[in-house]
């Protein structure tokens, strides 16, 4: 079943083509959308999120028309911006609290309940009478994180949700979002590949404003099936190799590199297939290697 | 608590955080202290409380338009800039409350502003002595010219930031307010440009005068005031339904379209509808203004005459001996009037008929058919044929009943040159609401290319050979305080003795004796008036000593500038008006009290078109200003008239030479001498019937042939 079907969506900027015939796919749980800058992941974010309009294309969430129904979204909706800003003069609670009235929570108890169940999810309950303006980045992240969760969300949308976040906060968001993701649509967007292989099943590749890949993060680990090589050569060649090859990694041993590259054909009679990551799958895709 | 309730505490919330915005407020009120503070140490005062209070309230609304379309811009405007509101559009609150909630708050910052004017003004006014009926009136007055100004800038700036995502919305705003200024400076009395723009300022500015100068407050105007303001409040509802009808479409629900959409048109339609109003209400004033314009335009081979300061001494056969009024004012701006006219018949010749003038609203209603055989009103006049001949001496007894509008109004009809309401009565003179004797010109309208009417309209200078006795019953329904130039015997009946006519004002005014004359004006300036008499007292009686003439006035009127200048133009010794650039004028400076005592003694001829008596009126006024100037201690370093003469023109015709040497001769000869002559050549100016006819030379001849016969002065 799928809570989210894109067809054919387009977006323009003048000549430039943001999004060029989305199709997807999206059903519930974690749902991971790659790609490198530029490609067109924040818009189809904005047009999810009904902050964005569109020129072509039919949007459905939950069975709302999202051209038509969009009211409707946004009470379904969670959703934190690649750039988050806020009113720094609040406090983080009385921002939420703020933000939860705007999402419709108006009844005292249940809005003040769940405030501080999402500043409990982020780990900011110490820091909610602190005035924004004092927050860290990776403060003012976490809170980005917990005003999505207001209104109880059935869908949610992070766009590169982890930026600024360090390792332990980060693992608490994983876990956060693997539980969530039990009750509801989660849509991760990110170029950090980790985020997607440990959290999310399904997971979709954009560039240039297209999708190239949608399936589970097994099948974009198996696209590189074949293609991807291990070398081991003197650190001489290295301007050969990086010259000739997609590098997914190096790494230098006394007066020898190893390299992870990807090729259609072998890249080297010493190179050895080897068994492909996600990244792999990843960059497979994006160097047009598959 | 729903969503906008929300909104609006938390925006009011984020924004008391903001420090900064406690700082307009307090310059506000420092403002106000300065200004109250220098009022209140002065020893007199030149304008009222009120006054004061209005002409500061106007440049300070001015900065505080600047400052809230600024700050309403950047309220509505805020968000967008710091990308919160692209987070905001994601959740499900409705545009409408967002976006009221946001321009709510920043209507309550305005609203403070407003609150804090009105409390200040409370407090002064209170601690002025102003009764609290009057006091709450005023407040009404301010709040809705304050709230509704502000109420609309602010409207306007929050649609500017909320629209134009640039920095294009902060500069909209001054340039709608420098517009709006502009108008208000441009268009004033008698400007090129249409007077019906002033209409669409965002307070009601169409009234020249302060409307707290005078002695009828503002009651007068507060109606269409408040209709100004109810339009302005609409535009400023008009425009925040705009921004929600505009905003992010999309994410309006159908329903919410809808209550936009019907609250568009509700405001829309009163809106319309009151704004025709207040637009036919000044539009009809002002061609009722063209209309009096037109009928008193003068033919083009008299234009020179409407500039010259020559008194109107039209001639007539026939003086006013007597007149008895009964007035009643039946209605706002109405008066009926049972008048008695005792009148002589000065000429040689016995005649049938004689010429009254009344003005042309005014309308006879029923006349005493014993004597009158029939009467003719054309315009302001009203040509009368008796049944019998009036012999020459005879005295003669009209009655005539009249009633009528007597709504008249000057200066593109944005001041009332006569009126009547229950918070006001004016019917000067010149308004010509009481039988004057002869044909008068009540005004005179000469063709002007650069004001937009086409031409330039002034009140009749009509000054009576001599003087009629008066006895005035009045009956008004206002309960207001009313007083004549003529005093009052008893309650509602005036009698006296006037040379200049009737001057009927009612209002808040106070009335008080002192030296002798009565002074009548706001109680405010009453001390002021009664300081300058004191200084001027004796100067006044020494040249009536000294010359012989009256001099003393006996009733001396304060009033607002405009209406005091309309009744300035009607020269008279026994009747004053004074205003409060007159009184601040005469205090700051010595001199002008002398050359102000000189204008009243001497007709000013200085755009008469015969050239010896410009100039020797010139001289007259001069000489006179010079002795009074020696009398008050005022004069000048210069050592001789002459001196002065050849200082102050510069191109000096050999007549003219002439006649300073003849003067000179005096001068040279001792003060008393010279005094002599100024004395004679006034009093010959003074006696003459036709002061056209005067000339100067003859009368410093005639001087020297009195001196040569030893004859006395």
């Amino acid at each position: 079943m799928h809570t989210i079907t894109i067809k054919g969506l387009t977006k323009s900027f003048r000549k430039f083509r943001a999004l060029d015939g989305i199709d997807l796919q999206i059903g519930p749980g974690l749902f991971g959308l790659l790609g490198p800058n530029g490609a067109g992941k924040t818009t189809l974010m904005k047009v999810l999120s009904t902050s964005s309009s569109w020129s072509d294309g039919k949007v459905t969430v939950y069975g709302f028309d999202l051209l038509k129904e969009g009211d409707k979204v946004r009470e379904l909706l969670g959703y934190l911006p690649q750039q988050f800003q806020t009113p720094h003069h609040f406090t983080g609670g009385q921002l939420l609290h703020y933000i939860a009235s705007m999402k419709g929570v108006l009844d005292t108890t249940e809005r003040t309940k769940q405030v501080e169940r999402v500043l409990r999810e982020v780990n900011l309950e110490q820091h909610a009478n602190k005035r924004i303006k004092a927050y860290s980045g990776g403060m003012k992240r976490r809170l980005g994180i917990a005003q999505a969760l207001l209104g109880n969300p059935k869908l949610i949308i992070f766009d590169e949700p982890t930026a600024g976040l360090d390792p332990s906060e980060r693992i608490r968001f994983r876990n956060l979002i693997e539980r969530l993701s039990k009750e509801c649509t989660i849509i991760l967007s990110t170029h950090i590949i980790s985020d997607i292989e440990s959290t999310c099943e399904k997971v979709a590749v954009m560039n240039n404003g297209e999708v190239h890949f949608q399936g589970s993060v097994e099948e974009l680990a198996q696209i590189a099936e074949n293609v991807v090589w291990e070398l081991h050569v003197p650190i001489s060649e290295y301007d050969l190799i990086e010259r000739d090859y997609v590098i997914i990694s190096s790494r230098r041993e006394g007066d020898h590199v190893l390299f992870r590259v990807i090729s259609k054909v072998q890249p080297h009679h010493l190179a050895k297939t080897v068994s492909p990551s996600l990244e792999d799958g990843y960059m497979a895709i994006l160097n047009g290697v598959i | 608590m729903n969503g906008f309730s929300f909104i609006f505490k938390n925006e009011v919330s984020l924004l008391s955080r903001n420090k900064f915005l406690i700082l307009p407020l307090v310059i506000n009120v420092l403002c106000w202290g300065t200004i109250i503070t220098f009022y209140e140490v002065e020893p007199f005062h030149f304008e009222t409380r009120g006054e004061l209070f209005y002409t500061n309230f106007q440049w300070i609304l001015v900065v505080n338009l600047l400052l809230l379309g600024l700050f309403a811009t950047y309220v509505g405007g805020k968000d967008s800039e710091s990308e919160f509101e692209s987070l905001v559009i994601t959740y499900s609150v409705k545009n409408t409350h967002w976006l009221i909630g946001k321009w709510f708050v920043a209507q309550c910052y305005g609203a403070c502003f407003t609150l804090i004017t009105l409390f200040i003004q409370e407090l002064w006014f209170l601690s002025g002595g102003m009764e609290v009926d009057e006091v709450v009136q005023n407040s009404f007055y301010i709040f809705f010219q304050m709230e509704g100004a502000l109420f609309l800038i602010i409207s306007i700036g929050f649609l500017l930031g909320s629209l134009i995502r640039s920095v294009i919305s902060y500069m909209i705003t001054p340039v709608v307010i420098g517009w709006m200024t502009y108008i208000t400076v441009t268009i004033t009395i008698n400007s090129p440009i249409n007077p019906r723009l002033k209409l669409i300022l965002s307070q009601d500015a169409m009234y020249t005068v302060n409307p707290y100068s005078g002695i009828w407050g503002i009651g007068n105007i507060l109606g269409n005031s408040l209709l100004h303001q109810a339009v302005v409040l609409l535009a400023g509802f008009f425009l925040l339904v705009v921004t929600l009808l505009i905003y992010r479409p999309r994410r309006s629900q159908r329903k919410e379209k809808f209550i936009v959409i019907t609250m568009l048109v509700a405001v829309s339609i009163p809106a319309m509808l009151l704004g025709k109003q207040r637009y036919n209400q000044y539009d009809v004033a002002f061609k009722h203004y063209l209309e009096t314009g037109q009928t008193y335009l003068m033919p083009l081979e008299e234009e020179e005459s409407f500039y010259e300061n020559r008194w109107d001494q039209t001639k007539s056969n026939f003086s006013m001996e007597q007149t008895d009024l009964v007035v009643v004012f039946p209605l706002k701006d109405t008066i009926s009037v049972k008048s008695e006219l005792v009148i002589r018949h000065n000429g040689e010749i016995a005649v049938n008929e004689l010429e009254l003038t009344l003005h042309h609203a005014l309308s006879v209603t029923n006349f005493d058919n014993e004597i009158i055989d029939s009467f003719i009103q054309d315009g302001d006049s009203i040509l009368v044929k008796t049944k019998e001949m009036i012999q020459p001496q005879q005295l003669i007894q009209l009655k005539l009943n009249y009633e009528g509008n007597i709504k008249q109004y000057r200066n593109d009809a944005l001041v009332e040159q006569s009126f009547s309401s229950e918070d006001g009565i004016y019917l000067p003179k010149e308004a010509g609401w009481y039988p004057l004797i002869g044909k008068r010109k009540l005004a005179i309208s000469s063709p002007h290319s650069h004001i937009y009417s086409n031409f330039d309209l002034r009140n009749g200078r009509m000054v009576e050979t001599i003087p009629t006795a008066f006895t005035v019953h009045i009956d008004q329904p206002y309960g207001i305080p009313i007083t004549l130039t003529i005093p009052e015997v008893e309650k509602g009946i005036y009698k006296g003795i006037s040379y200049y006519g009737l001057s009927l004002i009612g209002g808040n005014f106070k009335e008080e004796v002192f030296e002798g004359i009565r002074l009548i004006g706001h109680s405010d300036l009453i001390p002021g008036a009664r300081n300058e008499v004191t200084m001027s007292i004796d100067g006044w009686r020494s040249i009536e000593e000294w010359l012989g003439v009256p001099v003393v006035p006996e009733v001396i009127y304060i009033m607002d500038f405009m209406h005091a200048e309309l009744t300035r133009q009607s020269p008279s010794r026994e009747f004053l008006v004074w205003d409060g650039f007159v009184l601040k004028g005469l205090l700051e400076r010595e001199t002008t009290r002398a050359f102000y005592t000189t204008s009243s003694l001497v007709g000013d001829y200085l755009f008469n078109t015969n050239n010896d008596l410009r100039n020797d009126s010139r001289i007259v006024i001069s000489l006179m200003d010079w002795e009074f100037q020696k009398h008050f201690g005022t004069a000048s370093n210069f050592e001789s008239y002459s001196e002065v003469y050849y200082e102050s023109n510069l191109a000096i015709s050999p007549r003219e030479e002439k006649l300073i040497h003849m003067i000179g001769k005096y001068e040279q000869k001792g003060e008393v001498e010279f005094s002599a002559l100024v004395k004679s050549v006034y009093l010959q100016y003074e006696e003459m019937e036709d002061k056209t006819g005067f000339n100067l030379v003859n009368a410093i001849e005639v001087f020297e042939q009195l001196e040569i016969e030893g004859q006395d002065l």
